[in-house]
């Protein structure tokens, strides 16, 4: 279905290669996942598939690709539009029409299919894709998830025989992003449809996937049956590790092959139990007492009361919508709040601002380039100085201290999101707040940028600080496996009102949804990260 | 409230010629409250409609720029002088032009007129956007005007968009501890606005392009837009209005 014969690209003024040499071939009806670090060049195989590189976004390319026995050196990507469809990253940015029903016919007019023939296909893709409670919502009502159908079902409209999705998941809660790869799963089983997909949490994805094509930095790919590749791949999901730290000789792709494989070791296993530390905890630094909001009409929260201290790290976690975003905006004054009371370190936030309001809370919106408007890192680093009221080269110092930049005339858009997200914390960190609060760090964030962000994020709260108290951190986030690695309470939100609260071996093991694999593969014992069972193991062979 | 696209936009159409041709300012305020009605009466939730708000806040920072350009520049006019601006004494090179100085009667009046004539289009332009969304208003067009469509859509889709960016920017602003002045954070407003406007544009180009849009020969329409009666009558009636009114 598709073939790539010896391709290479690299993109103008950049001195890495993106691909290199790149020889493959997917049969019709194989779902392939492609794997790799960000910035890999994982986004641009997709692209090139349909022929967006070079003719849309440019680039140089070597070496031949067919979809379909059509090549896309000299057609162009609307011209292979019958045969591939697909899904960009940010999907709310490609839609064309306003109401459902609409977007999902545009590619057929755009085709000039006729109007009886265009009826039938739309209510079809209507029908596949479960919206037909939803045809004449307008879009920007609509869930992530939601969204994330529509864009399918416009790309599944003109009967593609090949489907691209790049990241369909990374801005889904769990439950959604499981509706959307069903989904997927079934229209490459009944359709016979042939997917190739791009994604950083394999977790969620891995047991769907026939082969992996794992892409390295230096533009080398590799490409096999699914769980040969990770059995040595860099890049895994925690169910992997396990099944390693386990002494399992066959990877595992399900969490019911593993629990087949590992019902002895299982048994073993239940004699030692997760050791429970909790962080020891400091004064309350932010607190809401019976907090409501509404936005118009609505109400987003209802009647929330929590407390945070320094010295800990909270976890917020519920569905998209669930109000975690207007939570945490609470603690910088930029909710209206209806009712209640918000105390960040003991001042109502509303009334500070500038240096006042950044010594007490740093917060990293879910675009942490939000934050970023300087011409390049070296800029940003010294404006957060200034605004900081900090020495010279302070913020400079603690970037330097997160990560290494081979240059620091960089850009800020050409970071990679890790990049980003180290730059933006360098300059809220620069004020030394009290409180820290990330909403959706792992967004796009690999797992090696996500291993990093844990290292940074335990240190502040639980880390050797002569100097200076640790800081409370505050993360809201529906990255079940980060939570399962970083936090100590969680808090759980779901419309508006706190649902459950504890600590987060409580929460996370009573919850099936949101249960991190290792918890589901090792329950009814409570586990959380594979980290925590090798730590418990100690080298022992169970 | 469903009415064709181009009826809707004829409507606006005829209006803001009459305000440019009578060079009223009590027309202009007088079709700017009217039209206002009809958005203001519609219930849909789409983000056009809710774009309006943005455009009156647009309207009134243009109002008070303007205001103030015109009372401090200038050449002098004649009337009743209401108070006194410092003035600055240009060289002998500028002829008639000033600085500053005499307010008079008759200068506040005709910037003051200039000022509604100038935000009633804006509101007009804006009422416009608000009750037909440019993207189906695209569907009117015909295939031949095929890149102009194109360029309308996605210079019109950042419109709204623009208007929720800058908000969460401007939030962002506050997160990095900066004051609220307007000049100061005009440009680390603008930068990060632009840049992510443009990346959207180019997203949506991407996506109209993948789909096939303007490949084929012949388009057809999956929601036919029918001219009802109504239709001519809203427009036949915005004519009346014009013609009595030129």
């Amino acid at each position: 279905m598709i073939t790539f014969r010896n391709v290479s690209l690299i993109y103008p003024n950049s001195l890495t290669t993106v691909l290199d040499g790149l020889s493959l071939e997917v049969n019709e009806g194989e779902m392939v996942l492609v794997i790799g670090h960000t910035g890999a060049g994982k986004s641009s195989l997709i692209k090139l598939v349909n022929g967006l590189i070079p003719h849309h976004t440019g680039g140089i390319l070597s070496g031949e690709i067919e979809v379909a026995g059509r090549s896309t050196r000299t057609l162009k990507p609307g011209q292979l539009s019958d045969v591939v469809g697909i899904v960009g990253q940010n999907p709310m940015n490609g839609f064309v029409a306003d109401i459902v029903e609409d977007e999902i016919a545009f590619g057929l007019e755009a085709h000039g299919v006729a109007a009886d023939v265009m009826r039938k296909r739309v209510e079809e893709v209507l029908d596949l894709l479960s919206l037909t409670e939803l045809r004449d919502r307008s879009i920007t009502s609509l869930s992530g998830g939601e969204q994330q159908r529509v864009a399918i079902g416009a790309a599944l409209v003109l009967n593609p025989k090949v489907l691209l999705l790049d990241e369909p998941t990374s801005a889904l809660d769990p439950i959604a992003a499981e509706e959307v790869l069903a989904i997927i799963y079934r229209l490459v089983h009944d359709l016979g449809l042939t997917v190739i997909i791009a994604e950083h949490r394999l977790e969620r994805v891995i047991q769907f996937a026939d082969r992996i094509l794992l892409i390295h930095e230096d533009g080398s790919a590799e490409i096999g049956d699914t769980a040969t590749m990770l059995a040595t791949s860099p890049i895994a999901p925690p169910l992997v590790n396990l099944a390693k730290v386990l002494g399992q000789e066959k990877i595992s792709l399900t969490i019911r092959e593993l629990r087949r494989n590992t019902e002895k070791l299982r048994d073993a296993l239940s004699r030692i139990h997760p050791k429970n530390s909790p962080p020891t905890v400091g004064t309350e630094i932010f607190t809401l007492k019976n907090v409501s909001a509404s936005y118009e009409t609505t109400s987003i929260l209802r009647n929330v009361s929590l407390a945070i201290h320094s010295g800990e790290v909270v976890a917020l976690m519920g569905r998209n919508g669930a109000g975690k975003s207007t939570l945490l905006k609470c603690a910088v004054g930029l909710t209206p709040i209806t009712n209640g009371q918000v105390r960040v370190c003991n001042r109502d936030p509303r009334e500070l601002a500038g240096k006042e309001l950044i010594s007490r809370v740093g917060y990293i919106p879910q675009e942490p380039s939000d934050l970023l408007y300087n011409q390049s890192v070296a800029e940003e680093c010294r404006q957060a100085d200034i605004d900081n009221n900090v020495d010279a080269g302070t913020t400079l110092n603690i970037f330097t201290s997160l990560m290494t930049l081979p240059s620091l005339s960089i850009h800020p858009r050409d970071l990679s999101e890790g990049q980003r997200l180290g730059l933006a914390l360098s300059i809220v960190l620069a004020a030394q707040p009290q409180l820290l609060i990330l909403d959706e760090p792992t967004r796009g964030l690999d797992y090696e940028a996500k291993r990093e962000l844990i290292r940074i994020v335990r240190n502040l709260a639980h880390g050797e600080k002569s100097h200076q108290t640790h800081c409370g951190i505050f993360i809201a986030s529906h990255d079940v496996e980060l939570v399962a690695e970083i936090a100590d309470r969680v808090i759980f939100l779901a419309d508006g009102e706190i649902l459950s609260h504890g600590s987060t071996r409580e929460v996370l093991t009573s919850s099936p949804a949101f249960a991190p694999q290792v918890t589901k593969a090792l329950s009814p014992q409570h586990w959380l990260t594979v980290g925590e069972v090798e730590a418990a193991l100690g080298g022992e062979n169970v | 409230m469903k009415r064709h696209p181009l009826a809707w936009w004829g409507c606006c159409a005829l209006f803001a010629l009459l305000v440019l041709h009578s060079e009223s300012a009590i027309y202009a305020t007088v079709i700017s409250f009217v039209i206002a009605i009809p958005v203001a009466l519609s219930r849909e939730s789409s983000y056009w409609h809710k774009s309006f708000a943005f455009t009156l806040r647009i309207a009134i920072l243009l109002f008070i720029i303007r205001m103030t350009v015109g009372l401090v520049i200038g050449v002098p006019m004649p009337g009743r002088t209401l108070f006194r601006l410092p003035e600055i004494h240009l060289p002998a090179w500028l002829v008639g032009i000033r600085l500053g100085g005499d307010v008079t009667s008759q200068r506040l009046l005709t910037t003051f007129h200039e000022c509604v004539i100038l935000i009633s289009l804006l509101i007009i332009f804006g009422a416009a956007n608000a009750l037909v969304s440019p993207r189906s208003l695209m569907k009117t067009f015909p295939r031949a005007l095929y890149s102009v469509s194109t360029s309308i859509l996605v210079a019109t889709s950042t419109l709204p968009q623009l208007a929720r960016s800058f908000t969460r920017i401007k939030s962002a602003q506050r997160l990095r501890g900066q004051s609220h002045s307007m000049i100061t954070s005009w440009r680390k407003v603008s930068v990060p606005l632009l840049e992510e406007s443009l990346e959207r544009a180019l997203d949506l180009a991407t996506a109209m392009e993948a789909r096939g849009y303007g490949y084929q020969k012949s388009v057809s329409k999956y929601r036919p837009l029918i001219w009802t009666l109504s239709d001519s009558i809203l427009l036949t009636l915005a004519l009346t209005v014009v013609v009595i009114f030129w």
